[in-house]
């Protein structure tokens, strides 16, 4: 068998726990790679799964069946144990962002880099240009619960890009900025592609779906994952 | 004895770990009939969930069944005797309870083997990612079910036969063993002796093994280990019955292990039985690492660091064991000048 790398989901299907056909069925029969060096987009309405893909791409949520592979290896159906220690090779934004409201943006940022075993200087290195390229320097000692909305959200990609992940998942990472930030969001999420990451967004933003930086378009329509408008291979 | 608080305890520790280990091994039986590693389908993938799920369970059921042993142990050797009529320790309760006691103490022993090899086991299939002997640890499981059952039943029973039993008599069970294992026709080798070498002799070689697991593990087969280990546990518990206990008691004849647990003798054989305890164990981990590497190379790695530390807990035990045994008899040659039984 072939091994891929980057990410790939093999005949993934996910429904949500239930008795018998109250299961719901959310995902169905998911297959498609995402590469290193690209970034993904996938589009949907609102409930289409979009958000439990992401889930099951970062090992959040188990599938029901089939798997999903990180370089040819079967993480989706590995151990909690090493599901968590792969997990620390992906950069996360949430929807609802999911950061530490009670401690500063630097903290926020100093939480991703603990697992790893970066230097203390070198931490300290990496949450400073995460937070230049957040637009974010001046609010470092800020808690996050003080900050704006989108500020928040530019905070929740610079944790999930400080530890220079492999693999970057995020949902509606553009929401709540305006045009200008939205831009540098779509420029970090592109300067970490072209470092090899595989990125994959799921958004609704037309500022995101005509950028030219997504390499892969693809729309879900009732739990199936279809090629979008737009779709390229992957380089 | 039946509203004594260690005998509650001691129930709901069983209670507990049935329970636990019921679930695990219903899921276990799925692993071991159904596992599919290659197959990525739904019933597969649910399969998997179990197996962590009956991992977790059983580990609790592990727990419990140990604190059960522990707690029936802690009855017999000094939380019992006292409601049993003309009992003084141990000897006593267990001659209250038949033939129940010691088969109740056997079939834990074999039954706790078991979990303790499957834990073995069961850890180092958490190092690897891919499940590799998720199969075997679901058998090994399975596998401590009768033996649990059995021990289970027989604590029962045990307990029972002690509520309805008339007076014993400690003493009259210990002198009679005494005039039965000391040199009659059917014995023409002294059980003292034998026991006193096999456990010294035995001792040794695990010590050299011990030490061969911690410089060059995976060197030698684990089964070794594990046999020498039994074998000289048998030795070693005779031995402390017949040779080493005389010094604690400081009479000739008076081949009790029991009254060694007792708080006069300061509990020694807490200590003493304990060290054992963690020997055989330990052994056992080195055989079930060693199996593990043997049939799933790509735990190799794993497997060598169990047996390795596992080498350093049998010879801090020895040590221990050692100590807790000889000591008093050491110290007692130091100041008379004199061996209390002359074994050479």
């Amino acid at each position: 068998m072939e091994m891929k790398t980057g990410l790939e989901c093999r005949s993934l299907d996910f429904a949500w726990p239930g008795k018998h056909k109250a299961a719901r069925q959310v995902l169905t029969d998911v297959s498609t790679t995402f590469s290193p060096g690209t970034l993904s987009l996938i589009t949907g309405e609102t409930g289409a799964g979009k958000s439990t893909l992401l889930h099951l791409l970062a090992g959040l949520l188990r599938p029901t069946a089939g798997e999903v592979r990180a370089d040819g290896r079967a993480v989706s159906r590995w151990p909690a144990y090493h599901r968590d220690r792969w997990r620390r090779r992906v950069g996360i934004v949430f929807q609802h962002l999911a950061l530490v409201p009670d401690i500063t943006a630097a903290e926020n940022l100093l939480l991703a880099l603990l697992p790893g075993s970066t230097s203390w200087s070198g931490m300290q290195a990496a949450i400073r240009r995460q937070l230049v390229d957040a637009d974010l320097a001046d609010l470092a000692q800020t808690p996050a619960g003080e900050m704006s909305g989108g500020q928040r959200q530019r905070l929740a990609v610079a944790r999930a890009m400080v530890a220079a992940p492999r693999f970057i998942l995020a949902d509606e990472p553009t929401a709540f900025q305006d045009d200008a930030h939205a831009i540098g969001v779509i420029g970090q999420l592109r300067t970490a592609v072209e470092a090899g990451a595989a990125a994959v967004v799921c958004s609704q933003d037309p500022r995101l779906k005509s950028s030219p930086a997504v390499h892969q378009h693809y729309h879900l329509i009732s739990g199936r994952l279809h090629p979008g408008p737009g779709h390229q291979d992957p380089p | 004895m039946t509203w004594h608080p260690l005998t509650w305890a001691f129930w709901a520790a069983v209670a507990a770990g049935i329970l636990l280990y019921g679930i695990a091994a219903v899921r276990a039986m799925d692993v071991f009939l159904n596992w599919q590693p290659d197959c990525a389908e739904a019933h597969q993938l649910r399969r998997e969930h179990g197996a962590e799920i009956a991992s977790l369970l059983a580990d609790g059921s592990f727990a419990c069944f140990t604190a059960a042993a522990v707690l029936g142990l802690m009855g017999v050797a000094v939380g019992w005797h006292p409601v049993v009529p003309g009992a003084m320790c141990g000897t006593g309760v267990l001659q209250a309870m038949g033939s129940y006691g010691r088969q109740a103490m056997i079939f834990w022993g074999i039954g706790l083997a078991i979990l303790a090899a499957w834990r073995v086991l069961d850890r180092l299939n958490r190092r690897h990612p891919e499940w590799a002997a998720t199969r075997s640890a679901g058998r090994m499981l399975l596998t401590a079910a009768p033996f649990l059952l059995l021990a289970v039943y027989s604590s029962w029973q045990a307990l029972m036969h002690a509520e309805s039993v008339p007076a014993v008599s400690c003493c009259a069970a210990v002198y009679d063993r005494v005039l039965t294992s000391s040199g009659g026709p059917a014995y023409p080798i002294r059980i003292p002796t034998l026991s006193f070498w096999v456990h010294l002799i035995g001792g040794m070689v695990l010590m050299v093994l011990a030490i061969f697991e911690i410089r060059a593990a995976g060197r030698m087969p684990g089964a070794v280990t594990a046999a020498i280990a039994i074998v000289w546990s048998v030795g070693a518990s005779a031995a402390v019955k017949h040779v080493w206990s005389a010094y604690y008691y400081q009479v000739l004849s008076h081949p009790c292990p029991w009254c060694l647990f007792l708080p006069d003798y300061h509990g020694a054989g807490f200590l003493i039985f304990g060290c054992m305890a963690v020997i055989v164990m330990k052994a056992v981990a080195v055989w079930s690492a060693d199996s593990a590497c043997r049939r799933h190379p790509q735990l190799a790695k794993a497997a060598h660091r169990r047996r390795h530390r596992s080498g350093w807990r049998i010879t801090w035990a020895l040590i221990g064991f050692t100590i807790a045994a000889a000591g008093p008899a050491i110290a007692w040659r130091l100041s008379t000048g004199a061996w209390m039984k002359d074994l050479f």
